[in-house]
């Protein structure tokens, strides 16, 4: 059935590229088209042994276009999942956005920086008084480290202004010490709306050639979250939720993990046959157990050890 | 990369003062020993030596311009 749609096949640097420049070739808009990774390509080591991604980008069946079944709040797809259903179901509750309300929650907090649509909650707001910069709303805080933020580590409770102004501190040291230049910024987001406690501090590094930084399959990046969240919460004697990314890396992947997801659902459902991922890390699972949450058609379940622990998705009995 | 690892041991152990990195340049290898006071040990190694692990995957991806690889020992 994929022969009389229009397909293009694409390469790129990245899968955003090769993405990019598919919906340039076809003239379509990213919601119109079921994207398919092919390969994710690799960086190479000084230009040695690179590879290009690869996807394929295939004209949407529908006129309106979204797969069968999309993730809620998929926030490029002009229409947001109006859930069409297959023919073969039987009657069940669309999902609508309104159901995850932490997954748009946690979009919004990435995407807006500057936007403080969170809100401040009144603990927030306590310690923000006794801090020794005041006035700026603890969501709009973001420090810039081009001068150093100095000893402002106290022993005991360090509040959150100064939780980022050594997180901040830290990733630009570690980060300049590896030998890259880049910016950093860090800055707080309240969780409080997402139904989980404490907030989290996002650190974004932003630069030119940091693909080095992220590493295969996030592997430094992870370790780079994990390192400064052990320096952080040392340094400030308390325990903070720290989130290191690189270039939007960590959205990125979110997006590209809902797209798979409702591609899996829809092969599933239209086979009839379940569908293993590729074996991923618990955080990555948790966003395709999330996202196919509320499918009126298939269940996930979680298979395998340790490193080899894959999603398979499978028809609702 | 020297200063990367003293810059991470400094901030995990108690007695920063103990820290030294070694770096040796061997044929195949960048070798850095990394010493510390004995009962940070814990500290720079980590559960199932997590942080010591975490600390290789940045040297790797660190700017390398020799080419070779890094070993870290602890020592």
């Amino acid at each position: 059935m994929e022969n009389a749609k229009r397909s293009v096949e694409t390469s790129g640097k990245t899968v955003e590229d090769a993405i990019q420049r598919g919906l340039m070739q076809l003239g379509l808009e990213r919601s119109q088209v079921q994207i398919e990774v092919i390969s994710e390509g690799r960086a190479g080591i000084l230009g040695f042994g690179a590879e290009p991604a690869r996807v394929r980008l295939t004209q949407a069946i529908a006129a309106n276009s979204a797969p069968a079944w999309a993730p809620p709040s998929q926030p490029d797809t002009t229409t947001p999942a109006e859930y069409t259903q297959p023919p073969s179901t039987l009657g069940h509750a669309p999902a609508t956005p309104a159901d995850k309300p932490d997954m748009t929650v946690s979009r919004e907090a990435h995407g807006q920086v500057d936007t403080p649509s969170v809100p401040v909650t009144a603990a927030q707001a306590a310690m923000q008084a006794t801090t020794t910069q005041p006035a700026t709303p603890t969501v709009a805080a973001r420090s810039s480290v081009t001068e150093k933020t100095s000893g402002t580590a106290s022993s005991e409770g360090a509040t959150s202004s100064e939780a980022t102004a050594i997180a901040t501190e830290t990733v630009q040291h570690l980060v300049s010490a590896m030998g890259y230049e880049a910016k950093v910024d860090a800055r707080i987001v309240s969780n409080t709306e997402s139904g989980e406690t404490g907030d989290s501090l996002f650190v974004d590094i932003t630069g030119r050639n940091l693909n080095n930084l992220i590493g295969q399959d996030g592997e430094t990046l992870g370790a780079l979250q994990f390192i400064t969240r052990l320096i952080v919460n040392h340094k400030t004697q308390q325990w903070t939720e720290i989130v290191v990314d690189v270039d939007n890396h960590r959205q990125r992947r979110v997006d590209e993990l809902n797209s798979l997801a409702a591609r899996a659902a829809d092969r599933v459902v239209r086979d009839g046959r379940p569908v293993s991922l590729q074996a991923m890390p618990a955080n990555e699972r948790r966003i395709i157990h999330l996202a196919l949450r509320n499918h009126p058609n298939v269940m996930t379940v979680s298979i395998g050890q340790g490193d080899n622990r894959k999603v398979t998705i499978r028809q609702k009995p | 990369m020297k200063e990367l690892i003293e810059y991470i041991a400094r901030s995990l152990v108690d007695n920063a003062d103990a820290v030294r990195v070694d770096e040796i340049d061997t044929p195949g290898a960048l070798v850095y020993e990394l010493h510390v006071a004995p009962e940070d040990m814990g500290r720079v190694i980590g559960k199932s030596g997590r942080v010591a692990n975490a600390i290789r995957v940045l040297l790797r991806a660190s700017v390398n311009r020799t080419g070779k690889r890094t070993l870290l020992e602890i020592v």
